[in-house]
């Protein structure tokens, strides 16, 4: 049953082979108790190159390229993918780049 | 010399003090150990400079080389490395630039050149055709980089058949961080390269791109290779630098945590989408100014069309330029950026340490600490771009309260002292860190006070253990994780560097490998590439030791360490942490957990058995 909705944004259009202009945001509904982990789980079954990309759920890893912000918190320093997500929740994904 | 696939088995002598100029052969075996590039340059320092030399005596050496890819038709192939006992650290130093000088240098018969002694006045260095010889430089004395590179390509009559690389009024009157410019604002920057390029007396290099042609094994295969080389990072590990330039990570910086804004003095930069590549390259009008063969093409020059500087044309800046001439001084406006980024690389400095040094000081004026009369009457406020400018040209100069300046924020700080020497922000070997927030990049504030160049060795923006096959990183915040993968992680890069090619054309590993396989005829895997570049690294930290390296300066600053007071990494501070991580590194990377020193079985590992009796 649904419990609210988060709010995700995605500024790595390169990354899941998008065109669209940045950020590409959506909104996503999430049920009691759901977790980061629960929803990459379901992003990445949804979302083509989502499991490369971002986070692939048949090893459950997250890549090394990519930083998750939730309400202007990176979520490591949270409980990582064990965060509780609850509605209203801003989920940003980012690209970590070389600089230069 | 039997044929050298990748190589073209010469290297040029310079000796300024005997104003002569000679060939040697290159060192096969040295050349199988080092490769090129940083590697080549690295053993070339260590046997050539002893302890007791600094970096501004006749005796230090200035080696430049490019690497076995270097001139092919492999994109990004005009990079070079330049490596010396640089003034920052009085340490090893190496740093690379992109553009057209190392694919001429080797068009133009060598693989590299050494520099050392003094002349007894300004001179620059003409390599044509296999020939070289010193020319007089005196009309260039005070001369702009920029300015530089168009009266000799002019007077010389080259025009694009030209490279140059030179230093500006920074190098010449040796400000500390002076870089080493060429091919229209690209620059060998980190650790003082341009000041012992004047300490030499050396005003420039012009290398005419020549007819020799570039050995390659299996030319075949270097084609496909390149072709998928190039594929894999227009589509993949550089899409958005190819998209957007380096600056296209500028927004996701500034939400991430790791935008360096005011000195660190926060972490909130809330105007961030209008200094982004995306909004640069959508705003302002662009102009592709590619280095050798490279299709990535994601240097360009831009100019600016709106604000106060419209009208105004320079290099598009990296994303570091966009940092420091950004949020690290306050600045909120693009067309400002791309202004000051032209003027420092005009004046010859390293932007990353003019950067700190300069908000430093702004730091120091809002506090009250330093005054306009102070300052030779300068208001220092964040964000005021004319100040800044003109502070620039000071340093460059060496003139007044910026003389200070000029020796880079560490020695700044401490000289002014009390509370204001606890706002600085660099590593204690003695050089400020790139334009990062660190704070939200652990792995590149260790690898950054730890590398034995005092910039990042090990790790490039971030961490890509995936690369290497192994896991990805669960917790960049991790006292146990982050010291583990950087560990892992060195090596690559360093051979990346040897190879002649630039990093951001080169993301896919395997691809590199095969593609150096394809130019040199060797059989290298990744495993062995890496042991190469762990091989240099371990040379290098030899060479540090040996010139006074400690293990205790290999930390963060107060400010740098510090726990930023907002924004997403708030509160969380790695210096509880730090000797604890720096001591686990050194134990993965072989070394001894308390003195930092490799072991001798490292050492052996990694074929450097001479290296166990040099400290």
């Amino acid at each position: 049953m649904d419990q609210g909705k988060v709010r995700i944004e995605f500024r790595m259009a390169e990354r899941l082979g998008w065109s669209q202009p940045e950020p590409m945001s959506m909104e996503e509904f999430i049920e009691e108790g759901e977790t980061l982990r629960s929803l990459l789980n379901r992003l990445g079954g949804r979302i083509s190159h989502f499991p490369e990309a971002v986070f692939n759920p048949q090893t459950q890893s997250l890549s090394s390229e990519v930083a998750i912000v939730i309400n202007d918190h990176i979520q490591n320093l949270i409980q990582g993918l064990e965060t509780k997500l609850k509605d209203g929740d801003r989920i940003l994904f980012l690209p970590i780049l070389a600089g230069g | 010399m039997e044929r050298l696939d990748g190589y073209m088995g010469k290297i040029l002598r310079v000796d300024l003090s005997s104003s002569q100029v000679k060939e040697e052969e290159m060192d096969v075996k040295k050349i199988w150990k080092y490769v090129g590039g940083t590697g080549m340059g690295a053993r070339y320092l260590f046997d050539e400079v002893p302890p007791g030399v600094e970096w501004n005596d006749p005796g230090n050496r200035l080696i430049f080389f490019s690497g076995p890819l270097g001139a092919t038709r492999i994109s990004g192939t005009g990079t070079f490395s330049v490596v010396t006992k640089g003034p920052m650290t009085n340490l090893a130093g190496s740093s690379q630039a992109n553009g057209l000088f190392g694919a001429y240098l080797k068009f133009a018969g060598f693989d590299g050149f050494l520099v050392q002694g003094a002349a007894p006045d300004w001179v620059y260095l003409f390599i044509h055709e296999g020939k070289a010889q010193l020319r007089d430089a005196r009309h260039l004395k005070g001369k702009g980089t920029f300015e530089t590179e168009e009266i000799l390509l002019k007077e010389l009559g080259l025009g694009r058949r030209g490279s140059v690389q030179c230093i500006g009024p920074a190098g010449e009157n040796l400000v500390r961080y002076a870089g080493i410019c060429g091919d229209g604002g690209h620059i060998v920057a980190h650790n003082g390269m341009g000041a012992v390029m004047g300490s030499k007396r050396l005003k420039a290099i012009v290398v005419v791109r020549g007819k020799s042609e570039i050995p390659v094994r299996d030319k075949g295969a270097v084609e496909r290779l390149a072709r998928e080389l190039h594929e894999d990072a227009k589509t993949k590990g550089s899409k958005r630098i190819y998209e957007w330039g380096t600056g296209g990570g500028f927004s996701a910086a500034a939400l991430g945590g790791w935008l360096p804004v005011r000195n660190y003095t926060t972490n909130l930069f809330p105007e961030h989408e209008r200094l982004d590549g995306q909004y640069i390259r959508t705003h302002f009008k662009m102009k592709d100014n590619p280095c050798w063969a490279c299709q990535l093409r994601h240097s360009k020059i831009c100019q600016v069309t709106e604000g106060p500087y419209s009208g105004f044309v320079g290099e598009e800046p990296e994303y570091e330029g966009l940092a420091t001439w950004g949020p690290v001084i306050g600045n909120t406006d693009p067309g400002a950026a791309v202004m000051l980024n032209r003027f420092n690389d005009q004046m010859g400095m390293d932007l990353n340490e003019a950067g700190w040094t300069i908000a430093w000081v702004m730091e120091c004026y809002e506090k009250r600490v330093l005054s306009k009369n102070d300052l030779d009457g300068l208001e220092m406020t964040w964000g005021n771009v004319a100040a800044v400018k003109e502070i620039l040209e000071r340093i460059a100069h060496r003139q007044g309260f910026a003389n200070l300046l000029a020796e880079g924020v560490k020695r700044a700080a401490e000289k002014i002292g009390g509370e204001a020497a606890d706002w600085a922000i660099y590593a204690h070997t003695g050089a400020a860190p790139r334009s990062h927030d660190h704070r939200g990049r652990w792995c590149e504030m260790l690898d950054t006070c730890v590398s034995n160049t005092s910039t990042i060795e090990a790790t490039r923006g971030g961490v890509f253990p995936e690369r290497l096959g192994y896991p990805s990183v669960f917790d960049k915040f991790s006292p146990w994780e982050v010291p583990l993968i950087n560990a892992k992680e060195n090596g690559w890069l360093q051979f990346v560097d040897c190879l002649g090619i630039c990093a951001f054309c080169c993301p896919n590993r395997e691809l590199t490998v095969k593609c150096t396989n394809a130019v040199t005829g060797w059989n290298l895997d990744l495993k062995e590439a890496v042991t190469i570049g762990r091989r240099i690294v371990n040379l290098l930290r030899v060479f540090n030791f040996r010139h006074g390296l400690k293990a205790e300066l290999e930390r963060p600053s107060k400010r740098y360490g510090s726990a930023p007071n907002d924004g997403p990494v708030k509160g969380r501070g790695i210096e509880p942490y730090f000797h604890f991580m720096a001591r686990s590194y050194y134990e993965m990377m072989g070394w001894d957990p308390e003195t930092g020193q490799p072991l001798a079985q490292t050492l052996k590992s990694l074929g450097l058995e001479e290296l166990i009796e040099a400290f």
